[in-house]
């Protein structure tokens, strides 16, 4: 029992120290500067690669340990950085100082940039951006503000930066120059990445924050562009904060309509920032011509502008009935935002499906709708498949009764006699229950009692020309010639 | 069916069975069913000698139904029909392929079968079982269109889905696309559907049909400028055993864009054939940022075919003005308002005897509430004071999205509609909901549940009051060839994917 219990004892602390050992390895302790100011009197003591080519950096472990050696004082966990350094400078300390001294300064010290001005000794700090500035430029800038072209001379692209974590990638200060108006258009942005300064190019600083992944997200001609392949990719960048916000002109009220032309004249424009997909979001039915000439969505291809379908101006509220004489006088406008699968499914009536076209309870409102026509129903309506048939089943049709049936038009009881009027107004409500042979019951020389059923701007003439059987139907072979009516 | 029916499904069949290189395919089926009642009259007679007078009502039937008493030895009346139920199902393919091996060249069918699962063939529209709606080969090259086989037809002179012809059709563009020529050829349907004149199912009453179809052939010329678009229209149908017109029509329609907010939509079209105007209309409308205006006037003109009698009996046009006027006076709220005042022509058929309206009106109003994205609440009210029949009522509607791919709405309202040639004020009230998914693009299903309270009032026995549950079903499944993939989710631009 006592030896089961040791041996786990020992497992359990054995692990305790394997994990709490690697701990202390990757997380390096903090040295207090200012813990040991009485120490040192010189930077270079523990420092010597910043004044010395080919000495180290950091003191050795072994050199702490002189101190540190768990006797006098506490042992310490001390071993110098081996990894990358974690900045995006591109700073030699003794370049730095050469640079200096060639220029006369032999009084540089290192609390000029590693410490505030007036500290205590080995009071120090990482230096600071501003401080650079404040000398390399003179007091005339500040960090952010310096030209575009500015950045490389202190910062290594962001794709060399390895050891830089993406949460201060994330938190990369914009310059004030990219809250430019114009800066995200190919005459911001896109001029300034292909401009050279001197002999230095702009991309180059550009480099600093951004790398080719950044670009790709919203340039789906990124492939293509030189400027955009001749940086490195890092999908760290694309942790920087952006936004792609569509160029000014996109917000005008017409652009729906202007968008083809535009795009006709400049697709190069088109296709920095749009794919064919992005145009299929509204044009479904098919492709218009310079949308052929944007790039597909694929694979190394960034997304791009994502657009919304939305209605253009006139399909205001009421414009499902109002919009046959536009489709009529523009099919073209129609099916480049809808496919004609979206058309029928109102226009190709299915007795299946309740209506969408009509309103509810139509079936008792219809003839209200059908007497005067609100719309016309013969135009997705055949008269005898769909009113007749259904009539026929109510028992609402003619059955060669007529005198008799006559009864049905009860409103008035003369109706019989004076039915002329009604019919000529609403027509098509009379043929969705009478046939023919009806009317021509009464109205016809040969077959009836010769009624004339002829009225306002009925060309007997015209008729006769373009389809004698209707004549022959009623007047047989002795059809009247004289224009007007018999 | 005859064999053109089934060429070219069949072909599209083995299409997507043996696909080729590079061939896509789009395919969507959808089916619906709903149940409907209805209920008419039916037709009796009685003896003379057993009708009653009555001070008020006039001649009764012994069962006190008013009767009509023409002068021989019976007296006629309508009885309250029975209750008819009809489940009209119908189910539906429509198919695209392209990528054949030939670029520009594309096959479309659309066909869909019929019936009423009730057996009844009470609702109309339920034969025949088979219509094949489009199945048609197209080409695009350098401007030109060319189609071939059976296709629905656009335009003023025919419309979108219930016009078609067999036939051939070519449309040819510009370079610039400004200008657009074409013309088509074939043989014809009856008006308004996708069946031939001489099928049984556009002629129940057995009246005249024609034994053969007939010949079409037209033009249409369009115009697109920046301000203007323009398009004139002409068809000719032709008997061809005969040779005589059946039809003969020319069009021309126009949208002219005088300012970025105000558009002018103008229209008419003109029978040849019996040498009157047609139907015709010009609206003004002006689309402000929250205020949209609609000035108008139509002149409505029905239109018949020669190998009908209907021509000669001259029905009158009758002409209108319109407007509409739309409002945001908040961000959640709109309110809408629309009205029509129209007079027939002259009928020069009046008679002392009888005396009918020859002028009417609508009206409209509509407001809409969304106090949340998700929810949208609708009231609406309306009349027609017309000729013949007028109506009012009420409508109001709840809809809640509890997420993007559902809806759920709510809707009642109430309706009054007295007829003005017969002793019949119909009112119905009704409630119900319907709730509509969409799963992703793919699968759309719908179901919708009403209740309706009808009555017909009339001053003898004819009047009965019933009611009725009517159900509908929706589904529908799009599938697509990996060669057209998914288009992604719509976003604004900027934000993240």
């Amino acid at each position: 029992m006592t030896r089961r219990a040791l041996g786990i004892g020992f497992i359990v602390t054995t692990s305790i120290a394997a994990v709490a050992s690697a701990s202390v390895r990757q997380q390096q302790p903090h040295f207090d500067h200012a813990q040991h100011a009485k120490l040192f009197v010189a930077c270079a003591t523990c420092h010597p690669g910043a004044g010395h080519t080919g000495s180290p950096m950091f003191p050795t472990a072994a050199a702490c340990a002189s101190c540190h050696d768990g006797i006098a004082v506490r042992r310490i966990a001390w071993q110098p950085p081996v990894l990358p350094r974690v900045s995006n400078l591109r700073f030699d300390h003794l370049q730095h100082a050469a640079a200096r001294r060639q220029r006369g300064d032999t009084g540089q010290r290192c609390t000029d940039c590693h410490a505030d001005a007036g500290a205590g000794w080995m009071l120090v700090r990482p230096p600071r951006a501003p401080q650079c500035v404040a000398c390399h430029t003179r007091n005339t800038g500040t960090h952010l503000s310096l030209p575009d072209s500015a950045c490389a001379t202190c910062h290594v692209p962001l794709a060399r930066a390895t050891a830089l974590p993406g949460a201060r990638v994330a938190h990369f200060p914009a310059p004030p120059s990219h809250q430019a108006p114009d800066f995200m258009l190919a005459a911001g942005h896109g001029a300034q990445a292909k401009r050279t300064v001197g002999l230095v190019r702009v991309a180059q600083s550009c480099a600093t924050c951004h790398a080719r992944d950044f670009c790709a997200s919203c340039h789906v001609n990124a492939p293509e562009t030189v400027t955009i392949q001749a940086l490195e990719p890092d999908p760290r960048s694309l942790l920087v904060p952006h936004v792609l916000k569509a160029p000014a002109n996109h917000a005008s009220s017409d652009f729906e309509r202007r968008h083809g032309s535009l795009a006709l004249k400049s697709v190069a424009s088109c296709r920095s920032c749009h794919t064919q997909e992005s145009c299929l979001t509204c044009h479904r039915a098919e492709l218009p011509g310079p949308v052929k000439l944007l790039y597909a969505a694929g694979p190394g291809r960034g997304p791009g502008a994502r657009t919304t379908r939305r209605a253009p101006s006139s399909h205001t509220p009421g414009w499902p009935a109002r919009h046959g004489p536009v489709a009529s006088a523009s099919m073209r406008s129609c099916t480049s935002c809808h496919a004609r699968q979206e058309c029928l499914t109102c226009h190709k009536p299915d007795p299946a499906s309740r209506g969408s076209y009509h309103p509810a309870a139509f079936l008792t409102r219809h003839p209200a709708d059908a007497y005067s026509r609100a719309s016309s129903c013969t135009d997705c309506h055949n008269t005898g498949q769909f009113c007749q048939s259904c009539h026929q089943q109510s028992g609402l049709t003619a059955k060669r009764t007529l005198l008799g049936a006559a009864g049905y038009h009860d409103g008035n009881r003369q109706f019989f006699l004076g039915h002329g009027q009604a019919a000529r107004q609403a027509l098509e409500s009379c043929v969705s229950c009478h046939v023919e042979r009806d009317c021509l019951t009464c109205h016809s020389v040969v077959r009836g009692r010769s009624f004339n059923p002829h009225g306002p701007g009925f060309d007997p003439v015209q008729m006769l020309k373009k389809n004698p059987q209707l004549c022959i139907a009623c007047h047989g072979t002795s059809i009247p010639t004289r224009r007007t009516s018999p | 069916m005859n064999f053109r029916s089934w060429l070219l499904p069949a072909v599209a069949a083995i299409g997507i069975a043996f696909p080729a290189r590079g061939q896509s395919w789009l395919l969507r089926f959808n089916a619906a069913a709903q149940r409907v009642q209805f209920r008419g009259v039916s037709a009796d007679s009685v003896p003379d000698s057993l009708v009653t007078v009555t001070s008020t009502a006039g001649p009764e039937s012994p069962d006190g139904f008013a009767a009509n008493c023409s002068g021989n030895d019976f007296c006629y009346f309508f009885r309250p029909g029975p209750v008819l139920t009809g489940i009209p199902a119908s189910a539906g393919v429509d198919m695209s392929l392209w990528g054949l091996g030939v670029q520009g060249l594309s096959v479309r069918v659309s066909a869909r079968v019929y019936g009423d699962l009730s057996g009844s063939h009470a609702f109309p529209g339920t034969s025949p079982p088979f219509n094949l709606l489009e199945g048609y080969a197209e080409y695009l090259r350098d401007g030109l269109t060319v189609q071939a086989g059976r296709m629905l037809e656009r335009g003023r002179l025919a419309s979108v889905g219930t016009s078609g012809i067999d036939g051939m059709r070519a449309t040819w563009r510009n370079h610039g696309d400004a200008l657009e020529v074409g013309g088509y050829a074939g043989w014809g349907f009856a008006r308004g559907t996708i069946l031939t004149v001489t099928s049984p199912a556009v002629d129940p009453l057995a009246d005249f049909q024609p034994a053969t179809r007939q010949i079409v052939v037209g033009t249409v010329a369009s115009l697109h400028l920046p301000r203007v678009d323009l398009s004139t229209e002409y068809r000719r149908e032709i008997d061809p055993v005969t040779d005589y017109i059946v039809a003969e029509r020319a069009a021309v329609t126009a949208q002219v864009r005088l300012d970025t907010h105000l558009h002018l939509v103008t229209g008419a079209d003109y029978d040849i054939a019996q040498a009157l105007l047609g139907s015709g209309e010009a609206s003004l409308a002006y689309t402000g940022r929250d205020v949209w205006v609609t000035l108008g006037a139509r002149h409505y003109r029905p239109f018949f075919d020669l190998w009908t009698v209907w021509g000669v009996f001259s029905p009158v046009p009758y002409n209108g003005v319109t407007g509409t006027v739309t409002v945001n006076p908040a961000k959640q709220l709109q309110l809408s308002a629309n009205g029509e005042w129209f007079r027939y022509d002259n009928a020069a058929a009046g008679t002392p005897a009888v005396t009918l309206e020859d002028r009417g009106w609508r009206w409209g109003v509509s407001g809409t509430f969304t106090p949340r994205p998700s929810w949208t609440i609708g009231v609406s009210g309306h009349g027609e004071l017309t000729p013949g029949a007028s109506s009012e009522g009420a409508d109001v509607r709840a809809s809640w999205r509890p997420r993007d791919r559902l809806e759920l709405s709510a809707e009642g309202g109430s309706l009054e509609r007295p007829l003005e040639l017969r002793f019949q004020d119909a009112g119905v009230r009704y409630a119900g909901g319907s709730a509509d998914f969409h799963a992703g693009e793919r699968w759309r299903l719908g179901v919708s549940v009403d209740r309706y309270w009808e009555s017909r009032d009339r001053p003898d026995a004819a009047s009965f009051d019933w009611n009725q549950w009517r159900v509908s079903g929706r589904v529908s499944v799009t599938l697509r060839s990996s060669a057209d993939r998914w288009l992604p989710p719509a976003r604004p631009a900027g934000t993240a994917p």
